[in-house]
């Protein structure tokens, strides 16, 4: 490089590495969270800011549809417990902009790293952007469910997204959810070294054909055949024609032995070494997640004894609020119906709240609500009020009369912020469900009434 | 009085929400005391198509639309659309309205064959049309609003004489030129409207199946049902969908309703 340019690229990154800082200070002090604005100023001033601030990191990639953040904040505390200090984009800005502010909160004033690793969710349509400027040690890919039509598209243009994202760092080690059919035809695409994991069980309310988003094979189009299915599509995949199947995984749940609110009891299994784990988290996608996030941190190094993840956290928070709130990230039809799953095993008079917003990033489409099972809440005799909330909760109330909740038990909720802060005095366990905009507001507010959590934590 | 619903391809075509159409239908009918039965004919079923009232398609990934061509080749084709000349009522969503046409043809000008029931045709566009939109739907189908989700990348062409469902009052229809939105013909109702289109708009659903009543038992009236719920849904929808849609999509203009 001549000497010139090379001295104006050196200006460029120290003079995006200030704004950058100074603007993320700025906001921060405002009392607004990691947002988007900071990265996309240093991405002005200087486009190849992050392979600077990226360089030497030892980096691990989390996409997929659903269950990012979770296996993200799985593989940070294994990380945290094993001894290595790493840094993420925890607030789920996980869009090119979050990411690059992210790597420059985490670099000195000329852009170079100041921690060895990192965790970084990242969004499957940045994928493609994130990876021509970094090369991860590690790629975990979690599933592909149809998810926000309008602005993802089929399930099959997820895919070649990730895979052309992926073509980039032959060299990366990609940790693939064995069980999906989508996922797992990477490894047969591309050169990468591979490990995957999944779960070696069926479970007890066995997924319907019309649940799945991937009947049909990949390759060759016929039907698969399954030799036992989790949910969605997710299964001990075989094609009777072509002969794709799944691959045996390294590292698996053998046997869900309970499973409950607030954990799981597994029978994990890596690489044949059996023992028994508890999972803090409830719900079998949380199974795979854990999974997920435990054969990152093999691939990573972290030794066998330390392959732990502890603490309840993420998108399904618990706050001392009331008689407990309980907030529950919801984006699209396989996430809602495991949390009915997850609903209908509890054995108390509870409460829920649906708020289902249509900004952009919850997606302008709310016809996803109609694909969710909420018939089986009409069953649910321990389930007392829906209080139904958000831009589009018209919508909302319509799809769960219709699903056969008796309209008393259905309240429309106008002003959200004055019903979270009245649950203080709310008579049952509250179980929230919004979408992600509707999210980030009511985590706010109830963050700031429990006096245990902090917001930007 | 009893209408028979077949839910065709529902392990296919079960993308977008559509569905909710089946729900809709069969509770608005079991809400006014009428006896109603859903049957589902997955790929590989043929049902015996005499003994159905109405035949709902919905939209569905184009990935599995090979699949599914393949089936109807096997002879169903022939079945649906003897079942539209006899005035069987149908309810086509998006991809599934696609296929009652002569064919689809791509960028590169290959035409993939479809039904044929019905004189229209459909070509692939440079840009997807997305969003909320709203129509009225002609005369004859009643003349009601209708407010949807449109996702799609193909323009659909009536022939001349071929009625569409509808006028675009907001959004694309068709092919975003002609302001045209689905088509009409015999008791065929096709959109390209997800929302699902029917539960908020429940003036159409009721539209739809007093056709198949008729045809079946004659002359008949729906007696009104609470639809509070409904009207809240379709109303907000309307408001979403006037503002901001010419900026957002940069769709043909707007007219307040």
């Amino acid at each position: 490089m001549h000497n010139g340019t090379s001295m104006k690229t050196k200006v460029r990154v120290v003079f995006a590495v200030a704004v950058c800082k100074l603007l993320r200070g700025f906001l921060h002090f405002l009392g607004r969270g990691g947002t988007n604005l900071p990265g996309k100023f240093a991405l002005k001033i200087c486009p190849e800011i992050l392979s600077v601030a990226a360089t030497g990191v030892r980096t691990i990639v989390v996409s997929g549809t659903n269950g990012k953040t979770t296996t993200c904040r799985l593989i940070e505390q294994g990380l945290n417990s094993a001894g290595v200090p790493c840094f993420a984009n925890r607030s789920g800005a996980n869009l090119l902009p979050g990411i690059v502010a992210e790597f420059i909160a985490n670099a000195n004033r000329n852009g170079m790293p100041s921690k060895a690793v990192s965790v970084i969710e990242c969004d499957e349509a940045t994928l493609k952007a994130v990876l021509s400027f970094i090369t991860p040690e590690i790629v975990v890919l979690t599933n592909i469910f149809r998810d926000q039509l309008d602005r993802y598209g089929e399930v099959t243009h997820t895919l070649e997204k990730l895979s052309s994202a992926i073509e980039k760092t032959p060299n990366t080690l990609l940790c693939l959810n064995a069980d999906d059919s989508l996922v797992a035809s990477i490894a047969q695409a591309l050169p990468n070294p591979c490990v995957f994991y999944g779960i070696n069980a069926a479970t007890e309310s066995a997924p319907s054909d019309t649940h799945s988003d991937a009947l049909y094979c990949i390759c060759c189009k016929q039907r698969y055949a399954y030799t036992h299915r989790t949910y969605g599509h997710l299964g001990s995949f075989r094609c009777p024609n072509c002969g794709y199947k799944r691959s045996e995984p390294q590292i698996s749940v053998d046997r869900i032995i309970e499973t409950n609110r607030s954990k799981s009891i597994v029978d994990l299994n890596i690489r044949g070494q059996h023992t028994l784990q508890t999972i803090p988290l409830p719900a079998l996608y949380n199974i795979y997640n854990y999974l997920a996030a435990i054969s990152a941190l093999d691939a990573f190094g972290v030794p066998e004894k330390d392959l732990k993840c502890v603490g309840a956290f993420g998108r399904m928070e618990h706050f001392s609020i009331g008689k407990g709130i309980a907030l529950i990230l919801v984006k699209n039809p396989a996430g809602f119906t495991q949390v009915i799953e997850y609903l209908s095993d509890i054995k108390e008079e509870y409460d829920l709240m649906c708020c289902l917003n249509d900004q952009e990033v919850d997606g302008t489409d709310i016809s996803w609500i109609w694909d969710v099972p909420f018939e089986k809440l009409s069953q649910e005799n321990d389930l007392k009020t829906v209080f139904v909330a958000g831009t589009r909760k018209e919508e909302m109330y319509l799809r769960l009369k219709h699903a056969g909740l008796d309209e008393s038990k259905l309240q429309l909720v106008a002003n959200t912020a004055q019903f979270i802060r009245e649950t203080t005095k709310h008579p049952r366990p509250l179980f929230i469900v919004p979408t992600y905009t509707a999210m980030m507001q009511i985590r706010k507010q109830l963050a700031g009434m429990d006096s245990k959590k902090a917001f930007w934590e | 009085m009893e209408l028979k619903i077949c839910h065709l391809y529902p392990d296919v075509l079960n993308l977008y929400g559509d569905t909710g159409n089946v729900i809709c239908m069969k509770n608005r009918l079991q809400w006014r005391g009428i006896d109603v039965s859903v049957a589902n004919a997955p790929i590989g079923e043929t049902p015996s198509f005499s003994e159905f009232d109405v035949f709902f398609l919905g939209g569905g990934q184009d990935f599995e639309q090979e699949v599914l061509l393949d089936d109807l080749h096997m002879g169903k084709d022939k079945n649906l659309i003897s079942a539209i000349e006899d005035g069987k009522t149908f309810l086509a969503i998006c991809g599934g309205y696609q296929m009652l046409g002569n064919y689809y043809q791509n960028a590169a000008g290959h035409r993939c064959e479809f039904l044929g029931a019905i004189d229209f045709y459909t070509r692939s566009a440079e840009k997807r049309m997305i969003g909320n939109y709203l129509f009225r739907c002609v005369p004859s189908c009643g003349g009601s609003e209708v407010v949807g989700f449109e996702n799609h990348s193909g323009k659909t062409y009536l022939s001349s004489g071929v009625q569409p469902l509808g006028e675009v009052l907001c959004g694309f229809g068709n092919n975003a030129e002609d302001r045209t939105e689905g088509v009409h013909y015999k008791n065929v109702f096709g959109t390209y409207s997800h929302g699902p289109v029917l539960p908020k708009n429940p003036e159409l659903c009721d539209f739809i199946l007093q056709t198949a009543l008729e045809r079946k038992y004659g002359k008949c009236e729906l007696p009104p049902l609470d639809d509070r719920a409904e009207q809240a849904a379709h109303t907000v929808a309307i408001g979403i969908t006037t503002k901001g849609k010419i900026k957002r999509h940069n769709a043909r203009s707007c007219q307040k309703p």
